[in-house]
Formats: structure tokens, C-alpha cells, sequence
């Protein structure tokens, strides 16, 4: 764990409530040391994971499990308009992807290559890359990684987070041996695709590791 | 294998869930959906064919992320249905709106299930699979901060005198519990509080639940107003008698 003023609230308090089963003393000095800015947000959250864990949950306390309460109900048509909400927002950004730069299209063979070196990975791993065949919610989550890629393209990380997020798209100019229409894959998630990519031990260690 | 979590730690660690969880999600995974439902609605830890919380989160996430909308219609009432059961029981109606506080969390964490499978961040979630209740709590917390005076939602423990008009804690023992209980805190509460917890479990069940609706969540042992949720309406004893519970638990807690 180290300082970091821009680490989000949320991750803080995250990794507080995973650190342990109930949170001790000792556990909050360090994280109250390690995150100043957050000490009394994470003293406050502390006293509500103790009482948290003193109340414990009760299977006598449950209704009728074929009715769905009022409060229920509300969530639910909350989740409806949520979904609606953000699916509309999700459809603009895909929709202007090809606006996006291509971090990759005025690469040459040497540059990619010599970008791959540096990242400590291999060409397949960066055709993944290129090619959004990655699962835009595991890279992006990845800070580390996504500033060591936006370093090594000498581009800010922002758009190297736009273009991680852009929708996956099959490459044109490739030729295709198949009976049927190529079609968009399931992406891998940042760990799988580490893992086979045919990376070494030490690559994999060091891509997981950012 | 049910798919790895994307969050890491800053020391660059995935997250990981307990193998139980692991476990159950790769049992469910086989199973098809009536079944999982059947499940899903047990809500008896100790049923042998309960289905962990973490374990039915990640069947929605992987329903949304299939685009199984079937499945997320059918699976999500009974995760949110123990959500209320929780938060029923950390945001007890005796504080002023629990109801509009309980209805903000719920909605908060629907929020995080309509952004899997889009291009939203839904990593918050992966905490959920791990810990579902540690989720909710931050959930909740992140409520409650809003409210940033949350003494105002407990009752003063010190004011509560028996039939005789005798305080039924002199000594303050309860009084202070209650304040460490609640926030803002000092790291000296957290302190205390752990210490406490510890010798609360230890009393007799009455005292213990009388100790835990009046201290740490906040309700009146007893009132006058029949349509008010006491500690003595959800025990059904009488507010005399959850006065006394207090008083036995301030004696041994105090002596300790």
C-alpha cells in the first residue's frame, strides 16, 4: 500500500473493509496513516464495520418470498431507469469510436515491436490491445497499467482510457478463412488475456504487478 | 471458474473471493435458472441449499453481461429483497426517514448493476462478490455521511430512568457505548467500541438485544406512543422490562 492523495474514497474504503474480517485497531492506525486525508472517514467507516458485524443477520426476520415489498419494487423500477440511463449514455461514445484516435494506426512494425519491449509484453498481447480484445472495465481499472501504456505512446492517459473504452471492432484489411461472417468475440478480461498470451512467467508478473 | 474480478489493490492484487464463494458460484453456475431462483429465494443461512449473497450477485452480473434479461428479471428481486432485510437491520426505523435512507442505498446499488455490460465503471461491485455485506456497509456509510450528524438519530441512553424514576445507567457505561456508536468518531470510540463489542457478546440474549436496538442502532427502550418502533415492540416485552435488561447489562459491563 502506498500514499497516493488521488486515490479515490471508495477504493480506500474498499480496501479497509477487505484488509480484515473485523477491523482492529491496528489495522486503522495504518490506513489512517497511510491516507491522512481520509482519517476520519475511515475512523467513522471503522465504527460502522464494528457495529456491522455486531448485528448479525437474522433468517426469521423474512417475509413471504413470492411478494416483493413496496421498497423492493421501487429499486427495481429504479434499476429499470438506471439501465435506460446508462445504455443511452453507452450508445453515444460507441457510436463516435472511429473518432477516437487510433493509439496504434500510425504505428509501424518496428514501433510496435519496440512498444510491446517496453511494456514488457509480447505482439500478441499488443494486437489484443490494439484490437479492444480486452474487457474495457479490467483495464481501466488498472491505473498502472494505463499510465505505463499512455508513457510508453507518448499520449495522456485519457485517451488511452477513451480508446480502451471504445467498442471492440474487427479489423479491416485482414483476410478471413471461415465459412461464416466474422464476428466480434467475448473479450478477455485483463488477467486472461496476461495469461494467454503466451507471456513469460516474468512478463505476466510484471503486467500484473502495474 | 467463475470470471476473475477486476478490481486490484494499490499494491497491484486482485481482488479475490473466498474459495466458498468460489465454490457455491461454480455450483450455481451449473445449475439452471428455476433452480438458481429456488435458491435464490432461501434466505436461511443454515438451509444446506442456500445461496451466499456474493454467489447470487454474481449471477446477476452474469446475466447482465450475457444480455440475459430473463435471468436479471428473475434474480434480481431476491437479491434486493435481502438487501432491504440488511438494511432493515443497520438503518432501524426509529432514525427519522430510514425508509427515503434505505430506498437511497438500494437504489445506489442498482445503479452499479445497470452499469455492467456497458462502458461504465462497475468495479465497485467486485467488492460485493467478496464481502456482500462489507459492500453495503460502504454503501450505507456513503448515505449516512451525508447526514454528518448522526447523533441526532439516537436516543440518549442517560435520560432512561425505570418505574421508580432511578437512571438505568448511573454510571454512564451505556451512555458512552452509545456514543462511540455513533458518528463522527474518534479513534479512541473505535477503540472502546471494539472492547465492548467484545464483552457485550457475552451477556445474556435479553440484555444482549436490549444492548444492541438501544445502543448501537439507536432505539428507545420503550415510549408512550403505540405506533412508535421501540426496543420493546420488536422484543414484545414491555419498556419496563427492557429498562431492566439495560440496567442488569450497565452493572456487568461496568464492572468488567
Amino acid at each position: 500500500m502506498t500514499t497516493s492523495p488521488a486515490t479515490p474514497l471508495d477504493d480506500v474504503l474498499h480496501a479497509f473493509a477487505m484488509a480484515k474480517a473485523v477491523p482492529d485497531p491496528e489495522t486503522l492506525e495504518e490506513f489512517t496513516r497511510n491516507y491522512p486525508e481520509y482519517a476520519d472517514a475511515l475512523t467513522d467507516f471503522a465504527v460502522q464495520l464494528l457495529l456491522d458485524d455486531a448485528i448479525p443477520d437474522e433468517a426469521e426476520e423474512i417475509g413471504d418470498s413470492e411478494t416483493v415489498s413496496p421498497a423492493v419494487s421501487r429499486a427495481i423500477s429504479y434499476f429499470q431507469n438506471a439501465v435506460y440511463e446508462v445504455e443511452k449514455k453507452s450508445a453515444a461514445p460507441l457510436h463516435s469510436v472511429p473518432q477516437t484516435k487510433n493509439l496504434f494506426a500510425d504505428m509501424d512494425r518496428a514501433r510496435f515491436r519496440s512498444v510491446a519491449s517496453s511494456l514488457h509484453a509480447n505482439n500478441t498481447f499488443m494486437i489484443k490491445l490494439r484490437d479492444r480484445m480486452i474487457e474495457p472495465d479490467s483495464l481501466i481499472s488498472r491505473t498502472g497499467f494505463c499510465q505505463k501504456v499512455a508513457q510508453e505512446l507518448g499520449e495522456p492517459i485519457d485517451l488511452v482510457v477513451a480508446y480502451f473504452k471504445g467498442e471492440q471492432v474487427i479489423a479491416r484489411g485482414q483476410h478471413f478463412k471461415s465459412d461464416e461472417k466474422p464476428a466480434v468475440s467475448r473479450r478477455e478480461t485483463f488477467e486472461e488475456a496476461v495469461r494467454n498470451s503466451g507471456l513469460t512467467p516474468e512478463q505476466q508478473s510484471y503486467l500484473l504487478g502495474l | 471458474m467463475p470470471r476473475a474480478l477486476n478490481k486490484i489493490t494499490k499494491g497491484g492484487v486482485g481482488y479475490q473471493r473466498p474459495p466458498a464463494i468460489t465454490a457455491s458460484i461454480d455450483a450455481a453456475l451449473k445449475e439452471d435458472l428455476d433452480e438458481q431462483l429456488r435458491r435464490a429465494k432461501i434466505h436461511n443461512p443454515s438451509d444446506p441449499d442456500y445461496m451466499p449473497s456474493e454467489c447470487l450477485l454474481h449471477l446477476v452480473r452474469e446475466a447482465r453481461l450475457s444480455g440475459n434479461k430473463r435471468a436479471v428479471d428473475r434474480l434480481l428481486p431476491p437479491l434486493l429483497a435481502r438487501c432491504e432485510v440488511r438494511l432493515k437491520r443497520t438503518i432501524p426505523d426509529s432514525w427519522p426517514d430510514a425508509e427515503g435512507m434505505r430506498d437511497d442505498v438500494l437504489q445506489a446499488f442498482c445503479e452499479l448493476i445497470a452499469r455492467v455490460g456497458t462502458n461504465h465503471d462497475a468495479t465497485m461491485l467486485d467488492i460485493f462478490e467478496c464481502k456482500f455485506n462489507k459492500g453495503l456497509a460502504t454503501l450505507r456509510y456513503r448515505r449516512l455521511r451525508k447526514e454528518n450528524n448522526r447523533i441526532k438519530l439516537f436516543r440518549n441512553i442517560g435520560e432512561e430512568v425505570d418505574d421508580d424514576g432511578n437512571p438505568v445507567d448511573p454510571d454512564d457505561t451505556l451512555s458512552r457505548l452509545s456514543r462511540a456508536a455513533q458518528t463522527p468518531a474518534g479513534q479512541e470510540d473505535f477503540v472502546y467500541l471494539a472492547e465492548m463489542l467484545e464483552a457485550i457478546k457475552e451477556l445474556p440474549p435479553a440484555q444482549r438485544k436490549a444492548v444492541e436496538l438501544c445502543c448501537l442502532q439507536g432505539y428507545a427502550p420503550g415510549s408512550e406512543d403505540p405506533d412508535e418502533i421501540t426496543a420493546a415492540t420488536i422484543c414484545g416485552i414491555s419498556g419496563t422490562a427492557v429498562r431492566k435488561n439495560l440496567r442488569k447489562a450497565a452493572e456487568k459491563l461496568k464492572a468488567r
